[in-house]
């Protein structure tokens, strides 16, 4: 279960910054602020608005990679701010860019690597890497390095590594972005059977609206930092509806 | 602890195995040096120096061991650094956040790969020097060496947390043992006895920890002194990592709070 009351997040610039980035603008940026959610265990939850909305500050917030300026937010009980390694524990993240891994080594080491990271010994670590990569159907590219990847292969490498450690919770930006219609289908029967067979509590961040429609059980119309709206699936559009009602004029 | 140490060890292991070249120069780097400083101790005549002396008298015994011990603590202190450096410009430093491992076992895991390529320099300065060319060793106190290098390590361990800590907080490159690394190859007595300097430079040499460890290191080593009689540069060898090492948890509790809070984890 995901809580969050009130969560906000300005960027500010440090005091150092006049010094080491000079050239950099002295504008705090709010990306985030008074966002209240309550998202059930076992729910597929969304998270939609357009460039800039606060989805990802949102996600980075529940990962532990960012510290809120304002509120407070829990994941499966502990606090994101003041128990980070609790919710580390808990949380399996795919992040929408394509970096976060070691481009001459195979998928196989890369995972292999990063399950011996979340504390499993050399054989386990293997298993899990291999379930994962089949999962995903990597296998057959598991040896080769993912400098040889294609966007979606590491896409979809990014969403095995958040599976290696069986997380209830897990956190998905833009999942599909970089997926071919097959792939994102495949995604999309995958993260339904997380959720309803596995009892696993999904987030994401999609600008697909269809795809939000079809997956996810409610989502969040996210637009200037704010939660504008939270919206149930009725199965006949009722998300598109209220995204163009609410932002239309803005997009 | 071991799972998540053994995985950044491996996988240090495997992306310097894609560049097998670069890791062989490593190790071949050191064959080119000892023998251009054995040549270079030819020229120079122990009488000449009387403050060779107390390190043996023999130069190229000296500057092997200067030479193979800064070399090691300065990788030493610049490991985790280096580390998370590669880690921000490849931009896996975000994923790697992610992970429940906890700091202090990434600093270890992300380390250990240069700490045991610099060892292994350092055991093949000595093994050629001393097989090949003729370093003189006989008289070595290994307890002296054991808690010199104790004491060293404790020192270095902070000062390579503060070089993390810059790089955390100003996504630069390392500065800090660079800089460290210059003042102690002027002042330490890495090339020549720090005896031979200006009486005000000998005195900021006091200040420098390297000083004390192979000054140290050389007394045990060369000579045979054991720890009793080591106990002034011991000494001021432990002052530093007391005074050093509370600075350096505060400057990494810092920088990493300040990481979290600015989302600063790219280069």
């Amino acid at each position: 279960m995901i809580t969050t009351q009130n969560l906000g997040k300005t960027f500010r610039r440090p005091p150092w910054a006049i010094v080491s980035r000079p050239r950099t603008g002295a504008r705090s940026v709010r990306a985030l602020h008074g966002a209240t959610l309550e998202i059930a265990s076992g729910e597929v939850f969304g998270l939609v608005g357009p460039n800039g909305a606060g989805k990802t500050t949102l996600l980075r917030i529940l990962a532990t990679l960012l510290l809120p300026s304002e509120g407070t937010a829990r994941v499966n009980g502990a606090d994101v701010a003041r128990e980070g390694h609790r919710v580390r524990r808990a949380i399996g993240l795919a992040a929408g860019d394509d970096r976060g891994f070691y481009w001459r080594l195979s998928g196989l080491e890369n995972l292999d690597f990063f399950a011996g990271l979340l504390g499993f010994p050399a054989s386990e670590a293997r298993r899990r890497a291999v379930d994962a990569l089949e999962r995903l159907d990597l296998l057959p590219m598991a040896r080769e390095p993912v400098g040889r990847y294609s966007s979606g292969m590491r896409q979809r490498l990014a969403i095995a590594r958040a599976l290696l450690g069986n997380p209830p919770v897990l956190l998905f930006d833009e999942p599909t972005r970089s997926l071919d219609p097959m792939a994102a289908a495949g995604f999309r029967t995958l993260a339904a059977k997380l959720a309803r067979e596995e009892g696993r509590t999904v987030v994401m961040a999609t600008h697909n609206l269809d795809e939000a429609e079809a997956l996810c059980r409610r989502a969040a119309i996210l637009a200037g930092g704010t939660v504008r709206e939270i919206v149930s699936m009725d199965g006949a559009g009722g998300l598109t509806r209220r995204y163009r009602a609410l932002l239309g004029a803005t997009e | 602890m071991t799972a998540p140490v053994l995985a950044l060890f491996r996988r240090d292991y495997l992306l310097a195995s894609t560049s097998r070249l670069a890791l062989a120069w490593q190790i071949m780097a050191v064959g080119f040096a000892v023998p251009t400083l054995y040549y270079l101790g030819r020229l120079i005549y122990p009488s000449a120096i009387p403050s060779l002396r107390a390190a043996g008298g023999d130069y190229f015994t000296f500057v092997v061991l200067g030479v193979s011990t800064a070399t090691f603590f300065a990788a030493m202190m610049g490991a985790c650094a280096a580390a998370i450096r590669n880690e921000q410009l490849g931009g896996t430093f975000e994923t790697l956040l992610v992970m429940p491992t906890s700091l202090p076992v990434m600093a270890l895991g992300s380390s250990l790969w240069t700490l045991v390529i610099a060892a292994g320099q350092a055991l093949f300065y000595f093994v050629l020097a001393s097989v090949v060319f003729p370093m003189h060793l006989a008289h070595a106190n290994l307890a002296g060496v054991a808690v010199v290098a104790a004491a060293t390590i404790a020192t270095f361990i902070p000062l390579g947390m503060l070089s993390a800590a810059f790089v955390l907080l100003f996504r630069r490159p390392d500065v800090l043992t660079g800089t460290l690394a210059s003042i102690s190859v002027l002042l330490a007595g890495v090339f020549y006895p720090s005896t031979v300097l200006p009486p005000v430079l000998q005195r900021a040499a006091e200040f420098v920890p390297l000083t004390h460890a192979l000054r140290a290191f050389r007394l045990a080593a060369i000579r045979g002194d054991g720890p009793a009689a080591l106990q002034g540069d011991l000494g001021a060898l432990l002052v530093f990592a007391a005074v050093l090492l509370p600075v350096a948890l505060l400057a990494c509790r810092v920088a990493l709070y300040e990481v979290r809070r600015s989302g600063g984890f790219t280069a």
